[in-house]
This record gives structure tokens, sequence and C-alpha cells, in this order.
């Protein structure tokens, strides 16, 4: 009330003052906003990023090259200060057919005394290699020379062997020189590059600028091209062993062609003394509409035996060697023709005994228009059919569990993956998961009621006067345009608050963990349901107040900035009704750590605070009711609600009964504000039987929690279960029994067990204040398909309600779990199968179906 | 002021807010290192991912075997005199440290015959493996950018990567970030 006529008095100003208008000063203001966001947005953008010390290695060691003469080739690098290069670990070798590069000439080095190596021989700011050049007499003027090289830093860094390639133009050869045909046996070892089927060199040459002077002659020096190093490319790792290993993307080249409007043609070529695994090779595609790959077979591979297999182990594999193909069919739903990206991945080794890591191709292709179309059914992985010569995958039994949870996200969808993290992550996550429109649509709820409030809902249509500004009558839609701009300005400030709020947070998640740092919260949030049931009153400072209300009497009404401005301003004086909410909307987004969340979230409110504005901008006015006592209502019932948060923030941590102690409370101190306790009028209306009504249901529910509590119910859902032995045991027995562990020992113990009669375990984490824990115990775990699927395990559980010593150890320690819920499983052998934990609530089918899935 | 002008602020004002979230987003997306593939927190890189490597006598190890203790990955090579240079203080890390509390682990981006003659002359009491390509993947993923070595990870007792050091690892940084996490005051 005393706020109240303040901000009257204020208007009165402000209406005295839109009688005469001023001259504008909007410019400081809309340069005060602007310098505010561009800080918010630096503050947030101002990432400690810690700079790598160390450089690239193809920054600290800089390749270039030119022709030296018409038989020689200049190779030379720009060390980086602080950086230096081993002479003797330099080879060169040209890359093109025709060209054979001899011994390369280094110059003298710099001795350094390596307390392991002993001597070695470094260079230092540059390393200059001259390669004396022979060609044949058609090899042409372009040589492509891959350089290898290695080097370190000062500061104590290695980096592994490097290979660089670069092309250099040499000068035509002065006449016919009878040069017999060069053949080198490193370049018979070349993958067979034939220019119809590696496209990229010819291209070279062909943009390659020609030098005009062709007919050089003795003296001029020759024009060389600039070096055009593919560092991307070229740059390979050799792992530190000798260098004939050819880069991946020599040693397999892939092909993908379109053959026909329905099919793709695709080829590899192996080089020599390299083979790829069949079993390795998969096609998917990618940005295809309408577009599947048919079922395809691959071509009957070789059986080689005791060969070095992808994960390490030896035995037989279907490898390829040489040239191979595939056609594969496409299924197209769209006749249109359409673009698709093909991605292969495949993989393969060396004879030697080194295997290279999985490749991954993108091709894009065009597809022409389509003759036939076919309905496509659910996407599915593209289907191999194996030759009859392949081998069955008879993978060692230690790699498919560990396969089995990359190939899961294929087989069961989304599921495992949508936020079933933890207990506190649920709440956010379903938000997150019912979609940002959810978040919005909730948080607008909330902006309406907050509408609502004694101290904003009153103040409605004089707003509404204000932004209209004096002057002739404006029509109904400038009215609404500027209200608009208004809301929107206000919304759009308040989402920026959430923005930081959510970025703030995010770094704090582990914080929220602590019990401690939860009680204090929890405080926080009565603290502000007290200011909402009118004890004290929480709102900004009067100064502040003051100036920003000051600010916005500046700006001249009827305008859109200035409405503009009104609004973004509105939204930092926040009033005693007002702050405290945002204050918990805040916290809640800051909690949860999402800055995408806390822009919508936000924004929704600021929306919904403003839509009763909007309503009277358009006249659509009349539908709102008049204030009245009612709004004090208002004010209670986000109280409550932040009550509400502060149990469920702590309810985590106290024991259940004390939970249900405190629920019972607030339920029944709501059902008594309701009205549940005082007598109905005579002539009382409608609505105050209905608010009696619902008053008694809560005063009803709230003591039945206090009845539970008191008899040691541990259920919030349903606390008088423990109270029925007969309808509560019958429920429990229904399920399988657990054993409960308490230690690591235990745990040990009964794993080793299990494993001696070759049975697999399965260890449920539970606790009582645990929701998802007792929702598995009661829709989950009594099913009898469950019943029957746990039959095959050792069932251990472990209570850690009381959180100790003991079981942290268990949970934390041991297992890395922040806390239940969480079902661990063991194979028959007492491991424990990772990528089988469960984190969070399961339904019965699905649970039934995970556990057949660990145990066949 | 006209609307264009109204309009310009307001767009600006959005794009900044809507610019901050996703920026704010990725970058600390990025800080976390993770990867397409791995979305559920378990397996980005933030945590000691599943290795399976073989040691020089070819037995292969995999990393549950380290489960519940401080872990200390670094990727060698008997070529890297860095490397070499910074071994004594993990052999004395991991004779200080019990072994049922810390493991350094050494993975070296090498050739077998290499490494096994270097242990051969060099005795080393922490576990050797034998990296591959992957290997190398992998430390790129944990933070090493340039794939060069030596590259330290530490890993805390619940699986947690705590710090990463690209190029020579020295005894203050040992003292400092790894003896904290055994619950030693440092210093």
């Amino acid at each position: 009330m005393y706020n109240n006529k303040r901000v009257i008095s204020g208007q009165q100003t402000w209406a005295a003052r839109a009688l005469w208008p001023h001259p504008l000063h909007s410019a400081k203001p809309i340069a005060v906003m602007l310098a505010s966001f561009l800080l918010t947005g630096l503050l947030a953008l101002s990432t400690a990023v810690a700079e790598d010390e160390f450089l690239q290695p193809d920054q600290a060691f800089r390749i270039s090259g030119a022709a030296d003469g018409r038989d020689a080739v200049v190779v030379s690098w720009d060390i980086e200060p602080g950086y230096y290069m081993y002479k003797s670990k330099f080879r060169f070798s040209s890359e093109t057919p025709g060209f054979e590069v001899t011994a390369a000439q280094l110059p003298d080095a710099l001795t350094k005394n390596d307390e392991f190596f002993g001597e070695v021989q470094i260079f230092r700011e540059q390393a200059r290699a001259r390669l004396p050049v022979e060609r044949s007499a058609d090899a042409g003027n372009i040589v492509e020379i891959e350089a290898t090289s290695q080097g370190c830093a000062d500061a104590g860094l290695c980096y592994p062997p490097q290979k660089q390639k670069i092309l250099l133009e040499l000068p035509k050869l002065a006449a016919a020189s009878p040069s017999s045909r060069v053949t080198d046996p490193a370049l018979e070892q070349q993958s067979p590059a034939t220019p119809a089927a590696d496209p990229m060199p010819p291209q070279r040459l062909a943009d390659a600028d020609p030098s005009p002077d062709a007919a050089d002659t003795d003296g001029a020096k020759p024009k060389g091209l600039a070096a055009l190093a593919r560092p991307g490319a070229s740059q390979s790792l050799g792992l530190g062993l000798e260098d004939d290993i050819l880069p991946a993307e020599e040693a397999f080249r892939f092909f993908a062609e379109v053959a026909a409007e329905d099919a793709l043609s695709l080829s590899w070529q192996i080089a020599p003394k390299t083979y790829l695994y069949q079993e390795k090779i998969e096609l998917s595609l990618e940005d295809a509409d309408g577009v599947q790959l048919g079922s395809f077979e691959l071509p009957p591979a070789e059986i080689k035996a005791d060969t070095v297999r992808p994960d390490g182990s030896i035995g037989d594999v279907a490898i390829y060697h040489g040239e191979i193909g595939v056609s594969v069919p496409l299924l197209r739903a769209v006749a249109d023709p359409t673009e698709v990206t093909l991605v292969a991945k495949f993989q393969g080794c060396a004879e030697r005994g080194i295997c290279y890591p999985p490749v991954t191709e993108r091709v894009a292709l065009e597809l022409p228009t389509a003759i036939r179309t076919v309905a496509l059914t659910e996407p599915a992985p593209a289907t191999k059919a194996m030759t009859a010569s392949s081998l069955p995958s008879t993978a060692a039994p230690i790699a498919t569990p560990a396969a089995a949870p990359i190939a899961r996200p294929i087989a069961t969808g989304a599921t495992e993956s949508g936020g079933r993290v933890s207990e506190q992550d649920q709440i956010a996550a379903r938000l997150a998961s019912t979609g940002i429109f959810g978040a919005v649509a909730i948080f607008f709820g909330l902006g309406l009621l907050l509408a609502f409030t004694p101290c904003v809902f009153p103040m409605i249509p004089i707003l509404s006067g204000i932004i209209a500004g004096q002057g002739d009558r404006i029509t109904t839609r400038k009215a609404f345009m500027l209200s608009l701009a208004y809301v929107l300005a206000m919304a759009l400030t308040y989402a920026v608050v959430g923005v930081i709020a959510g970025l703030f947070g995010a770094n704090l998640q582990a914080t929220f963990q602590n019990p401690w740092v939860l009680t204090v919260f929890a405080a926080v949030f009565v603290a502000l349901a007290m200011s909402m049931f009118g004890f004290y009153d929480l709102q900004l400072p009067s100064s502040v107040q003051t100036k920003l209300t000051e600010l916005s009497n500046k700006q001249q009404g009827g305008t859109l900035a200035g409405a503009a401005i009104m609004g973004a301003l509105s939204a930092l004086i926040v009033g005693p009704c007002v702050a405290p909410p945002l204050m918990g909307a805040l916290i809640f987004i800051g909690q949860s750590g999402d800055a995408v969340l806390g822009f919508f979230a936000l924004l929704g409110l600021g929306l919904g605070m403003g839509a009763p504005l909007l309503a009277i901008g358009t006249s659509a006015g009349n539908l709102l009711p008049r204030a009245g006592a009612w709004m004090d209502a208002v004010k209670a019932v986000f109280g409550v609600l932040l009550l509400a948060v502060a149990v469920l923030l702590v309810e985590r941590i106290l024991p259940a009964a004390v939970a249900m102690l405190l629920w019972g409370l607030l339920l029944i101190s709501s059902g008594v504000y309701l009205g549940a306790l005082t007598a109905l009028d005579a002539e009382a209306g409608g609505w105050r039987k209905l608010w009696k009504s619902l008053g008694v249901a809560l005063l009803v529910y709230g003591t039945l929690m206090l009845v539970g509590a008191a008899a040691g119910g541990k259920d919030t859902l349903q606390p008088l279960r423990g109270l029925t032995p007969a309808g509560g045991g019958g429920a429990i027995a229904a399920h399988a029994e657990f054993k409960r562990i308490k230690s690591v020992d235990d745990l040990d113990r009964e794993v080793a067990a299990a494993a001696s009669i070759g049975k697999p375990v399965m260890l449920d984490f539970y606790a009582d204040w645990c929701v998802s824990c007792k929702e598995m115990e009661r829709y989950t775990f009594p099913e009898p398909e469950v019943v029957a699927a746990m039959e095959r395990f050792v069932l251990l559980q472990a209570d850690v309600t009381a959180n100790d010593a003991t079981d942290k150890a268990l949970m934390q320690e041991r297992f890395g779990l922040p806390g239940p819920p969480a079902m661990l499983f063991f194979d028959g052998e007492g491991k424990e199968l990772r990528g089988y934990r469960l984190v969070g609530f399961v339904p019965a089918a699905e649970f039934a179906a995970h556990l057949r899935e660990v145990a066949p | 002021m006209n609307p264009a002008k109204v309009l310009l602020v307001t767009i600006l004002a959005g794009t900044l807010s809507i610019g901050i979230a996703l920026f704010g987003e990725r970058w600390l997306a990025d800080q976390d290192l993770s990867t397409k593939v791995a979305r559920h927190r378990g397996d980005s890189m933030n945590s000691l991912p599943d290795i399976r490597l073989p040691d020089p006598d070819g037995r292969e190890v995999a990393s549950a075997n380290w489960a519940g203790k401080v872990v200390v990955l670094n990727y060698w090579a008997t070529w890297c005199s860095p490397c070499l240079r910074e071994m004594p203080m993990l052999v004395q890390l991991q004779e200080s440290a019990n072994t049922g509390r810390l493991q350094v682990v050494g993975i070296a981006i090498d050739d077998g015959e290499s490494v096994r003659q270097f242990l051969q002359e060099q005795s080393v009491n922490y576990q050797i493996l034998l990296g591959n390509a992957d290997s190398v993947e992998l430390s790129k993923r944990l933070g090493n950018r340039t794939s060069g070595l030596p590259f330290t990870v530490v890993f805390d007792r619940v699986g947690r990567r705590i710090f990463s050091q690209t190029g020579e690892i020295s005894a203050a940084q040992i003292r400092d970030r790894v003896l904290p996490l055994l619950g030693i005051e440092a210093g």
C-alpha cells in the first residue's frame, strides 16, 4: 500500500510531464542500454580459454619450396624461435610418377647435447634442403614432393614425425634428352593414381599458372610456383616408426559415383601392402530426405589368419586387397532430383602390423530424377549381407559389451540419452524435455499470475495511458504497437537476466550437490516466501528505483522508442511483489545451468507479465477483472510456491519423515488459508465454496502426511503405505527380493560368490528420499516380465539413505555416481558392464528388455 | 526517433541476448570437450575413457582396472627427450603414492620393440601400454591440440578429468595439482 502511494504520485508526475513534451533525451538511455548489453556480452564472452603454449607443428615449422635449376628443388622450413628440427630425421620422396628424388643435401647443423641421445644435429630458424631431381622425358614439369620431418620445442614438447607435401614446378627440359624411363621401386609401390580416378593433381596442374616464359634460357631463374602445401591433407603422424607408411587417405582411396538414379557405385583402391577390413565398412547417408540405402553386398573377401585386428587382438579376419567395388541400390521416396551426402566409414591396416585409425569419408552426390519411388520404412542403418566366404564375427567376449553401448543409440532410439541422469537434473531435464515451448508456457503462466499481484495490476490502466502519451486520440492499432514495444522490451530485458543467471549457474553445478548449499538456498526461498506473505518487503533499494523511475519519466510517451525504453526499465524496477518470484525463478534457472532455458523461460515470464497490458491496449481490457483484495491472495499463492520449492530442495537430504512433516504443514496451512476451517456464510458465493473445498482437500492430504510421518512412513506420494502391512506387504512381496549390502567388501564378496556360480549380478542403489527409486519399486519391479527377467540375476541392493562414509565409499568412490537412483550390472565373471548402467526411472517393458540384453 | 531505430535496437538487443546464450552454451560445451556421440555425461571427454591397450608383453589392460584410483595418463615415446626427462618424476610419484590410490599409466606412441628395449635398460614402476593411432585421436580429444608429446592428463578417483598438460610436466605441477587429489596437502 505504502509503495503504491509513492508510485501513484510518481505517475502523477508522469502524467503532468506528458502534457508538456520536452526535448528528447532518448539518445542517452539508448546508449546506456547498448552499453549494458555490450558489457553483459563481453562479460559472458570473456572466456579465459587457456591459450595453448605450444604451436601446431605446421605453424612451428613452416614449409616452402622452390625449384633450383632444372634438376633440383629446394625445400625449406621457417622454424619458429624456441623450436628446432632434427637433421637426421628428414626424408624426401617424390609423389609424382616420372620424378625421382635422390639424396638430399642439408647444410651444416648446430649440435645439441641431448641428455638421452647424446649429440644431435639440429636446425634452428631455418632448415634448407636441396634435392636433386631426376625425371624422365615425358614426366612434365610439376613434381609433388613429400617431406618427412621431426622437431621439438625447447619448452619441452616433441612432435611426432610430420609429413608435408608441396607441389613445385620445374623448368622444361632443354631438349629431348635421351633420359631413360625412370623405374624406381619406390614409385612402383605408389598406388596407381590414374588421372581419371584421381582428379585432384591434374586439376591442380590446370589451375597452376604455367610459366609464360616456357623457353627458359640458362641463367634465368625459372618461375617457381608458390609452393602449394596442403597441410590439412598431408599432415600425418608417423607414430615414430620407419617412414614408408602411407597416410590413410593415400593407402585407401575411396570413390563414389552416381551410377544410376537409384544406384551408387563405390570403389576403394587399396595401396599395396595394405588391406581393408570387410567388417569395418559402414555406409550411411546424411542430409538425405526421402533417400535411403538399400541392402547391398560386399564382394567376397580373403580370409587372413593370424592378423592384427583393429581392437589389437590377433585372429582370422576378412580383408580386401587391391581394388574393390560395390554397387549400392538407393530407395527413393521422392522423384525429384536431390543431393545427398554419402558417409563411408572404413578401416584397414598395413601388412607390417600397423593399423590405421578409422576413416570417415563424406562425398556429396547429386541424384537425378527417380524413375521409381518407394515408401520408406523407419530409417534403419543400411543392412549389408556378407557373402558366404566371410567369417561370422567371433569377436572376443570382452569386446561385445563395450561395443554394445555404441550400437545402442541406433537400436534403442533416443530414450537412453534423454536426460535421465540424476534426481536433480530430472526436474530441469523434464523442463528441457517438454521442450523450450513447454518452459515458455509454464513461465508465461507464472508471469501472467505475477501481473495480478497488488503492485502490478492496478498500474496497468495507468501504464497504458502513459505509453499512449498525450495528444490526439490514437488508433487502437497504434496503441497496440506501443504496448507491444513496451512488453517486448521488458521481456527481452528479463531474458538477458535469465541468460546471465543460467551462465552463472552452469559453473556452479557441482556446488548444488552439496547439502549445505541446498539448505542455504532453501532458506533463501523461505525468506522470499515470507516477503510474499507480507511480513516484510523485498525490493530494489528505493534510491535505485527512484533513479530508474526518473529515467523512465524522461521518455516521451507516444513513441515506439519511448515505450520500449520504458518497458526495459520497468523490468529493472522490481517492486516487492515481483522481486521474490523473480529471484526464485533466477535461482531455479541458475541451478539448472542452462542459459538457453534461462533466455526462453524469462522471456515467457516477461511476456506473461505484459499480457494484460496488451489486452488493455487492444481494448480487450474489458475482460480483465477489477482490482481488489483478491490480489493479495495471488501474492500468497506465490508465497506457497516458493515454500514448495524450498521443501523440494531439501527433501533430498532430509529423512523421509521430516520431509513428509514439512509437506504436511505446508498443505495444512494452505488449506486453512483457503478457508477450510472457516464456516461458510449462508449466502456464500460459488467461488467461495470452491476455494473452501480445495482447502479441505489440501487439509486432509496434509493431515495424512503428518500421520504418515508420525507412523514412520517413507513415501511422500503414498503417505499411509507403511501402515497397511497387508496391502503394502503384498505389493512388495510380488517383486523379487533384493539382498541388502552395505559396504564395498560386502559387494565384492557377493559379486565373487555370484561369479563362482556364473550368475550375473544387478546392484540397485536405493534411498528413501529418492522418488525414482520408489517409482521403480512400485511400477517396474513388481511387473511379471521384470520379475521373470530378474530371476536370472543375483539381486543386490544398497540403501544409501543415510549417506554415511560407507555409502559414499561404495557409491561415489567406487562407482563415481553422485547419488541414487542407479542400477549397475555385472556379468557372469564378476566384471562390471559399465555400458549397461541405468541412472533413472525405467518403465517395466524397457527394463525387462534391458535385463534380457544383459543376460540373454 | 523513428520506428526503424527502435526496431534496430530491439533486434540488436535480441540478437545480443541470443548470441550470448548460444555462445555461452558452446563455450561451456567446448570446456566439456563433449563429442557428438558422447552426450551422456559418463562418456564425455570429461571423464576417464574406456581404454584397452596391450602392455609391452602383449597382454591387454583395460582402464576399468584403475577404477577408484587417481589416474595420471602420460603419453610418451622413446624418441622424445622431454618425455624421458620427466619420467623420473612420474616414477617417484608412483613410488610415493600407494598403488591402491594412484596409478600412473604411460601410453607409448611408439613401436613395441623400441619400448621393450627401453624398458630393459630403464626400469619403470608404473603401467606402460603400447598406444596405437586411436590413442593419438584420444589424446587430441582429451586436450592435446598439437598431438605433441609428452601429454599428461590427470583424472580423479571417480574418473573426472581434472587437468591436462601439453609438454613436460614439472614437479611443482605434480605437487600442486596431483597430490591434493590424494588428500595430501600441497607443499
